[in-house]
């Protein structure tokens, strides 16, 4: 029989509201299944404990720092434009050169996280570091002025957007 | 506490602000979490870690990004419940959503605490990481655990290999690596055993430390052997360029004394001993009074933080950069 870890939870919080077939299940291998009911009960009985106030207050001023923490901007680094007033291009070459890649830098107040933008002629690879190279497992993005969001992503791979969109801004929430 | 916790929720999707909700809610989250880290980490009986951290820190470092509201004054458990696959009808399902909401977070927050201890352990889970985003693998969490397995794996629904017969598993399934590596444990679990084919990540990444780690003494194979010296010189170099900071930037431009300069550098040679045996485990301050002995908080605050944090954000980072996987 397929046992979930909601049957499990259900089991201990709601065994009146558990299929027959799986409580019975359950009872009787109870010892596969002991460390799960174990924490399942032991939360049980705790869960409703009130929680000493100045223990909320503590919390509470953490969530205000975190808030400050968790929620970055990003915004452009002006490219230095290379002039190459000296040469000529030529017509013949104008469609090469808007195959080319351009590279856009994202960067927050704190130099925290980078973000680089490759912009190829359909899309936009968004590739997101962190300042020690570390992976960040869980973060929410969101592509300004567009308001393309992406949730619950990791940075292991690169983002790619097609077709293209104009950039200003990068949102990125941590969790 | 009045409101039912769907109801709770409700009332803070509406309004987040809304502060009898808000800490009814903060209050039952922290005791699930309190609860959990109790027994998953902290048992009194079998601990998996043995730090000194207070476990009400742990998990309210844990709960608190469920209360913090992102840009659209949406809180964290509400786009949590949004994200949430199955419907939410009785108050029975709101109870299931919050506890694995909240063991998840658990989870998450103690592996990152673990990395922060011990750059092997970082390195071996990145490496993971990228293994399992990069082929036909995902990781799904059961009761908080996150287990490695096969891409069309949609739910945990079956016996999970207990931690004892993990460590059990033969020896050759943990030489291979990458793909070859959670592929041929996730075989094993299938075809020799009456296991769920899920790997259990965390003990993966200790096993395969452990593999490095192996005591000579225990193998005769020269592999071993090698393994060992390889492992003793990533601590030797590393220790080496700890040393040469030490006395080239700081003694010799008179910034410490030679008792303060060797009194951190044993420091270091401890805190190496605590990262090849499963991570620092205690602060900088009680590194650093085992050789200072009259140290007090004051004095370590002022005048020796932040040359230690410095000294050793670069020799975790040397660690993981000379471990290769």
């Amino acid at each position: 029989m397929l046992i979930t870890e909601k049957d499990i939870f259900f089991y201990v919080f709601y065994p009146d509201k558990l299929d027959k077939d799986k409580k019975s299940f359950i009872e009787e291998n109870q010892k596969d299944f002991d460390e799960q009911i174990y924490i399942c009960k032991n939360i049980q009985s705790s869960i409703n404990k009130d929680v000493d106030p100045e223990i909320i207050s503590e919390i509470e001023k953490k969530i205000k720092e975190k808030q400050n923490l968790m929620n970055i901007e990003l915004f452009k680094v002006e490219n230095k434009k290379q002039m190459y007033s000296e040469y000529l291009t030529l017509a013949a070459d104008s469609q090469i050169e808007e195959e080319k890649l351009k590279v856009d830098t994202f960067i927050d107040a704190n130099s925290e996280y980078i973000i680089k933008v490759i912009n190829t002629a359909k899309e936009n690879n968004i590739f997101i570091f962190e300042k020690n190279n570390d992976l960040i497992e869980d973060f929410d993005l969101k592509i300004l002025p567009s308001g393309i969001e992406y949730e619950h992503i990791n940075n292991q791979k690169p983002l790619i957007i097609s077709p293209k969109v104009n950039i200003d801004k990068i949102l990125i929430t941590i969790k | 506490m009045g409101n039912s916790i769907k109801q709770k929720i409700h009332i803070l999707s509406r309004n987040p602000n809304d502060r009898k909700s808000l800490n009814d809610l903060i209050g039952m989250s922290l005791n699930i979490a309190v609860t959990y880290l109790k027994i998953k980490f902290f048992s009194d009986i079998n601990p998996k870690l043995k730090w000194q951290d207070n476990i009400e820190e742990i998990a309210m470092d844990a709960i608190v990004p469920l209360f913090v509201s992102n840009r659209d004054g949406k809180l964290g458990i509400i786009k949590a419940l949004e994200n949430w696959k199955s419907e939410i009808t009785s108050d029975s399902d709101s109870y299931f959503f919050l506890n694995r909401v909240i063991w998840k977070r658990v989870e998450q927050t103690v592996i990152i605490k673990i990395k922060q201890r011990d750059p092997i352990f970082a390195r071996i889970h990145k490496n993971l990481s990228t293994c399992i985003a990069t082929h036909n693998f995902k990781k799904l969490s059961y009761l908080g655990t996150v287990y490695i397995v096969h891409k069309n794996t949609d739910e945990i629904n079956g016996k999970l290999i207990p931690d004892d017969e993990f460590e059990n598993l033969p020896g050759y399934l943990f030489e291979k690596k990458q793909f070859k590596l959670c592929n041929g444990i996730l075989d094993y679990l299938v075809t020799e055993t009456e296991y769920f084919p899920a790997i259990p990540m965390n003990r993966l990444v200790v096993k395969i430390k452990q593999q490095y780690f192996r005591n000579s003494e225990s193998n005769s194979l020269s592999a071993v052997t090698k393994t060992n010296e390889y492992i003793d010189d990533i601590f030797t170099l590393s220790l080496q360029k700890i040393n040469d900071k030490i006395y080239n930037s700081y003694y010799s431009k008179g910034k410490l004394t030679k008792d303060e300069s060797d009194a951190i550098y044993k420091s270091f040679e401890i805190m190496a001993k605590e990262i090849s045996n499963g991570g620092l485990n205690s602060s900088l301050y009680d590194y650093l009074q085992i050789n200072m002995k009259d140290l007090t908080k004051e004095k370590f605050y002022t005048d020796y933080h932040g040359i230690m944090n410095y000294l050793l954000i670069g020799f975790k980072k040397n660690i993981s950069k000379l471990f290769e996987i």
